[in-house]
């Protein structure tokens, strides 16, 4: 049975973001709570999670940020690999059905309400004081602090292989946010976008000045472009290997040309 | 209005589809446009039947006799976008024509907001590519169709979830509250509203009890609170001039895409207040002059529009 999680309201979710700003810096975890009387359950669909189940998420999430310098300011190394282990913690742990991780409100409430002292220090305030309201409310799950890491691992795990998340170290923040940004044509096929990144993983060598991530950029227009016309999720994995070498390889000869 | 220019020859009205009906017996009731009392531990199946004219396939795409066709049929929710395939054979002519009886089931758990399905006839093998105008890559879509079934939280299905008033700290004895985020109208409407109910009021309690069993007469509080939503957005879009802006901006409402909350606003008005023959801005200007003249008789537009209080006469 699927496991439901509360849906902040969106009137609570504006009030909590506005008060985000007004707490000092370091003492957000006052604020971390497991229920809020201004969320709510869908009405039918699973089982409520219950606080113990919120309480033990929001430990196993604490304990990966403590390990990459909770509550100091991380590095980029630190912040990628909070990034890549908290992908696999939340989605193993959360047994989130997919429909359920697509309600915004639900994100809302795990980053405002259980885990805000995480969010605002994996996404501090910029220079101006200023917390980026879609890292907290959810309003694009792909760039929600913990929406888009679950995403992540929902699209890339692959249970045939012996480690199923193998593939979330592969790519950078940035390129992977350039190939989740497209939901409609890379990211709704997680088939597809599992052979896009083992065909880089296993060809990423530069050459001739090409760098690795113009290459992946070049591979991404054009496997995109084919999508219009090309069902892929239909295809098998050889299928879709082949494809990937092939718009791979004609990248390669049209970047050395 | 997008057009798109394929790459390469499609056949004409040679694929014969007929509509899709809920369930396993492609003979059974047609698939609705919407399904109300789903909720994600509920499977959605649906049948439908399929001729093909192989040959005239061939002959209008250009492709070689007794070339490998691939049928899928492939689903994905408004919510995630993510999608998955839920039936896949390839086949070659035999005979010339081909019946293909589909019954497919897209889970649960995985949907949301509006399910959208696609019936795709594609190329099943890789082809030499000799003429620039006929398809050779395996998996050119040569015809498709696709369907829509609102699930939960687009056009007049509204999440609703309940909730004791007295513990979310609103009005105990009230009935309802329509929970909409401001501001933004591109916003997805999914998300955006949610109609809480009150647990706490004993009418309440007693129509969810007889919409859930229904084994008691009809209610008609569900009427009022169709007036509430429709009076209440409605008439928040007309007074928000960042409605006015986002009119241009926002997509197509069947287009398969998110419905955003100006794409709901403007499906409310053609549904509910538009006149005969009137356009879609006509009326919005028209509703919002008469609203910044007189309310309550705005308020009487919805009535009339709606039918109220039809399920109280009923």
């Amino acid at each position: 049975m699927s496991v439901l999680y509360p849906r902040l309201l969106p009137a609570e979710t504006d009030r909590l973001f506005r008060m985000l700003h007004k707490v000092p810096p370091g003492a957000h975890e006052n604020v971390a709570a497991t229920h809020s009387q201004r969320a709510v359950f869908a009405a039918s669909g699973g089982q409520r999670v219950s606080r113990g189940d919120l309480e033990r998420l929001r430990r196993s999430i604490l304990s990966v940020a403590a390990e990459h310098n909770f509550p100091n300011t991380p590095n980029i190394a630190q912040r990628n690999e909070f990034d890549r282990r908290t992908a696999r913690v939340l989605y193993e742990q959360s047994r989130m059905a997919p429909g359920e991780a697509a309600q915004r409100q639900v994100w809302a409430f795990l980053s405002l309400v259980l885990l805000p002292d995480v969010s605002v220090w994996r996404w501090p305030a910029r220079s101006d004081g200023r917390y980026v309201a879609d890292r907290f409310k959810g309003t694009d799950l792909t760039r929600h602090v913990f929406a888009r890491l679950w995403t992540r691992a929902h699209v890339l795990r692959d249970p045939e292989q012996e480690d199923p998340y193998e593939l979330l170290p592969v790519l950078g923040e940035a390129d992977l946010d350039h190939i989740m940004a497209r939901r409609v044509g890379l990211a709704g096929s997680p088939a597809l976008v599992r052979a896009l990144v083992r065909a880089h993983r296993d060809d990423s060598v530069a050459e001739d000045g090409q760098t690795s991530r113009e290459m992946l950029r070049q591979m991404l227009a054009r496997v995109l472009r084919l999508t219009a016309f090309v069902d892929v999720d239909a295809a098998s994995e050889a299928e879709l290997v082949q494809l990937v070498r092939g718009v791979r390889a004609d990248v390669r000869r049209a970047l050395s040309s | 209005m997008i057009v798109r220019a394929w790459p390469y020859r499609r056949p004409q009205e040679r694929v014969y589809a007929e509509a899709w009906r809920l369930g396993s017996d492609a003979m059974g009731d047609l698939l609705p446009h919407g399904l109300p009392h789903w909720d994600c531990n509920t499977d959605v199946t649906m049948s439908r039947l399929i001729q093909i004219d192989v040959n005239g396939v061939e002959e209008d795409c250009g492709l070689p006799a007794d070339v490998l066709f691939r049928l899928s049929v492939r689903c994905w929710p408004s919510t995630s976008l993510i999608r998955r395939t839920l039936f896949s054979e390839r086949f070659r002519a035999c005979g010339g024509k081909t019946a293909v009886e589909l019954t497919v089931t897209a889970t649960g758990e995985e949907l949301g907001g509006r399910l959208i399905v696609e019936t795709l006839l594609e190329l099943g093998e890789q082809l030499p590519y000799t003429d620039p105008f006929v398809a050779w890559r395996p998996g050119s879509v040569l015809w498709s169709d696709q369907v829509g079934v609102h699930l939960e939280g687009a056009a007049g299905l509204l999440p609703v979830a309940p909730v004791s008033f007295r513990e979310a700290g609103l009005p105990e004895r009230s009935a309802w509250y329509v929970s909409m985020d401001g501001g933004d109208w591109q916003q997805a409407a999914m998300g955006s509203l949610l109609v809480l109910l009150n647990t706490d009021n004993a009418a309440v309690r007693k129509a969810m009890e007889a919409e859930r069993t229904g084994s008691i007469a009809p209610t008609p509080l569900w009427a009022f609170l169709e007036v509430d939503i429709v009076t209440d957005l409605v008439g928040r879009a007309l007074d928000d001039d960042a409605f006015a802006e986002s009119e241009i901006a926002d997509g197509d409402v069947d287009g398969g895409e998110e419905l955003t909350m100006a794409g709901l606003v403007r499906a409310l008005i053609r549904t509910y207040l538009a006149r005969p023959a009137e356009s879609l801005d006509d009326s919005i200007n028209r509703l919002r002059d008469e609203r910044r003249r007189d309310p309550s008789r705005f308020r009487a537009y919805v009535h009339a529009g709606i039918g109220f209080p039809r399920e109280v006469l009923t």
